[in-house]
């Protein structure tokens, strides 16, 4: 299973964080809206039951009767849920229009409390209704005398749902606008880490040596480790290298002791003594070619300079025969990998080509589709086919199936598959053996070939 | 033909120095890549067998300094070192041939004679002198065809002299190319054997220019 994406995982647990946040804040900023409004209702209310308090005139027989009644409009309308009434001790009830016949139920009884009290109480339709009650002591009068004022609660109510819509939606703007802004910080913040993908894809292909030194300080060790990282396989393949060169000196100098005494020799022994010989030397130069293959893209390798100096040597080599060696590629074209390993593979090509023709070598380059395509062709007497399809067919056993051939086409095949190419013979147009090397991830500068 | 083998295995050298000694070659030898440098730079050799893994100095060092000092002589580089990194680095320092070992030991000879005779101009394995042929992978002279029977010292003497075919050569340079260093330069031995070998010839076909030493060629 794949890992979720680090930004997806940052933002996602921001865009919870958001959420959580926003939603504590609505319910506290809601509740906190709800109690202010029921203070200011419960304040308005208290304000009438003192307007009321006030109205009230006691006549000098002790009889109370309200002077004015309020004026507002709702208190005649009938169970318009704005109510007031007055009552006292024995049992008189002065109350609005709006009321009718009904009665408003007090929370106290009568005489218990000056203290003004507002409860959530129903109204005679059952109504929700905000109550205000306040009970007085009035001079020349004779027990106490209970005001209540009341007004609906749907009126807090849909003042606090507009509120909380006004809320939510603000909520949610600053919500989407704070992840939204996650989302820039995160693509900003991680873009380092972008920049580190880009230099490593540039390094496998060989397009630089190793990461840029300017990261962010939290990346930077990383960095640093994958620099140091790089620099120690770089140490490694070359005392690999080294040790690879050692132990064939090691080996095949007592080879050559031994093949000497038994060439000085005639019999049986001297003679199987030396086709050992031959066998432990061709085990030698494969697996240590082997050993030595970097099989890994660093640098670009202009590939007609190696076949130049590569031609030079073969001409030394194959010295007194007139050999004619042609080479065709643009000069630009390149190899991505190692130095050594284009030299070992071209260099074991071409004195196989060399060895087996009449008088002509050919070399052709080109880049094709990302892919370097190298053909070498010589007029010598090639190979059969059955021998081609079975070197083809069995891959890396080139050096039994097709012997003097044998461990120069091995040790290409070799490296050409390391770097995930291939090696293919076939007929050639000059009449001797054809190889065709494609190696990927080629590059030709300045595009085309001629 | 005097060859220098550098090589600093003993066992593998001592066998280099038997079998090339049984070939007809002069060799002498050296150890180590300082030795080699000094000798190759100070001797005129005909060829130099030279290993590259070598104490003191390696091989592709020694080539560099023999060359830097505009030292001609024909080197074949026999090592271990297979890769073709080294035998390109080999060559770019002045390499002539390069043999990797375990090495056939004619093949070896067959290279070295052919490396001799490309240094004195000669293209072909068969050197040409007037009558007098060489046939420098049999190893044998004839005249007019016929085989001529030559101890091993008078070969190397004719061998040496056919390579320079109607040039003068000192009798200093004869000295030098056909014996080691320990030879007696005041020994008459060399006019003893040029005797031997006119009177084997039986033509006007070795010369001797005094004062300046001995022309084998047609014409006085």
């Amino acid at each position: 299973m794949r890992a979720a994406s680090l930004r997806r995982r940052l933002a996602l647990s921001a865009l919870v964080w958001v959420l959580l946040l926003a939603f504590l804040t609505a319910l506290a900023l809601s509740h906190a809206f709800r109690s202010a409004a029921r203070r200011a209702l419960d304040e308005q209310l208290a304000a009438e039951v003192r307007g009321l308090i006030a109205a009230i005139e006691v006549d000098s027989a002790g009889r109370w009767a309200l002077m004015r009644s309020p004026n507002d409009p709702r208190f005649h309308d009938i169970y318009s849920g704005t109510y007031w009434q007055i009552e006292d001790a024995e049992g008189r009830i002065e109350r609005s229009r709006s009321l009718w016949d009904a009665v408003l139920k007090p929370s106290q009884a009568l005489g218990t409390s000056a203290r003004t009290v507002a409860l959530d109480t129903a109204g005679p339709r059952g109504d929700a209704l905000r109550q205000v009650e306040q009970q007085v002591e009035l001079p020349r009068l004779s027990g106490a005398v209970r005001v209540i004022v009341a007004e609906p609660r749907d009126l807090i109510d849909s003042e606090v749902a507009t509120f909380d819509r006004m809320l939510a939606f603000s909520l949610g703007a600053l919500g989407v606008g704070l992840v939204l802004a996650v989302w820039l910080q995160l693509n900003y913040g991680l873009r380092p880490l972008g920049r580190l993908a880009t230099e490593l894809r540039q390094l496998r292909r060989g397009e630089r040596e190793g990461l840029s030194r300017h990261y962010p300080r939290e990346i930077e060790p990383l960095v640093a480790e994958l620099n140091a990282g790089l620099e120690q396989n770089q140490r490694l393949l070359q005392r690999a290298r080294s040790q690879a060169a050692d132990l064939a000196h090691a080996l095949k100098t007592p080879l050559a002791v031994i093949r000497a005494d038994a060439a000085a020799e005639s019999g049986s022994f001297a003679r199987s003594t030396e086709s050992q010989v031959e066998r432990m030397r061709v085990l030698v130069e494969r697996h240590l070619s082997g050993a030595a293959t970097a099989g890994a893209g660093r640098s670009r390798v202009p590939v007609a300079e190696v076949v130049s100096s590569l031609f030079d040597a073969m001409r030394r080599m194959h010295g007194p025969r007139e050999l004619v060696l042609e080479s065709a590629m643009a000069d630009t074209l390149q190899f991505r990998g190692d130095r050594e390993d284009l030299e070992e593979l071209l260099g074991n090509l071409l004195d196989n080509a060399c060895k087996w023709s009449h008088s002509r070598v050919r070399v052709t380059g080109r880049v094709g589709s990302g892919v370097l395509h190298l053909h070498i062709d010589d007029d010598g007497p090639g190979l059969p086919a059955e021998q081609r399809k079975e070197a083809a067919r069995r891959g890396s056993r080139f050096d039994q199936q097709a012997p003097g051939h044998g461990l120069g086409l091995a040790i290409a095949g070799d490296i050409a598959r390391s770097y995930g190419g291939s090696l293919e013979l076939g007929v050639s147009g000059l009449g001797g053996l054809h190889v065709h090397l494609a190696l990927p991830d080629a590059h030709q500068v300045d595009g085309n070939a001629s | 033909m005097r060859i220098l083998v550098v090589e600093d295995e003993a066992a593998l050298r001592q066998r280099l120095v038997d079998s090339l000694a049984a070939e007809g070659f002069v060799v002498e030898t050296a150890a180590d890549g300082e030795e080699a440098g000094w000798l190759g730079g100070s001797e005129p050799y005909d060829a130099i067998v030279l290993d590259l893994g070598l104490p003191r100095m390696d091989g592709v060092s020694v080539l560099q300094q023999l060359r830097a000092a505009t030292v001609k002589t024909p080197v074949l580089v026999l090592t271990a070192r297979g890769r073709w990194h080294d035998k390109l680095s080999a060559f770019n320092a002045g390499a002539d041939d390069y043999m990797t070992k375990p090495f056939e030991f004619p093949e070896l000879v067959v290279r070295l004679r052919a490396l001799i005779r490309r240094s004195a101009g000669h293209a072909s394995a068969l050197l040409e002198c007037g009558p007098l042929q060489l046939d420098t992978h049999a190893s044998r002279f004839l005249l007019d065809g016929a085989v001529l029977n030559l101890t091993a010292q008078e070969f190397r003497i004719l061998g040496y002299l056919m390579h320079h075919c109607g040039k003068v050569v000192s009798r200093t340079e004869l000295i030098e190319h056909i014996y080691d260093r320990d030879f007696d330069y005041d020994s008459n031995v060399v006019d003893v054997l040029i005797g031997r070998i006119r009177r084997k010839l039986g033509i006007e076909l070795l010369h001797t220019v005094r004062g300046l030493g001995f022309r084998l060629g047609e014409g006085g």
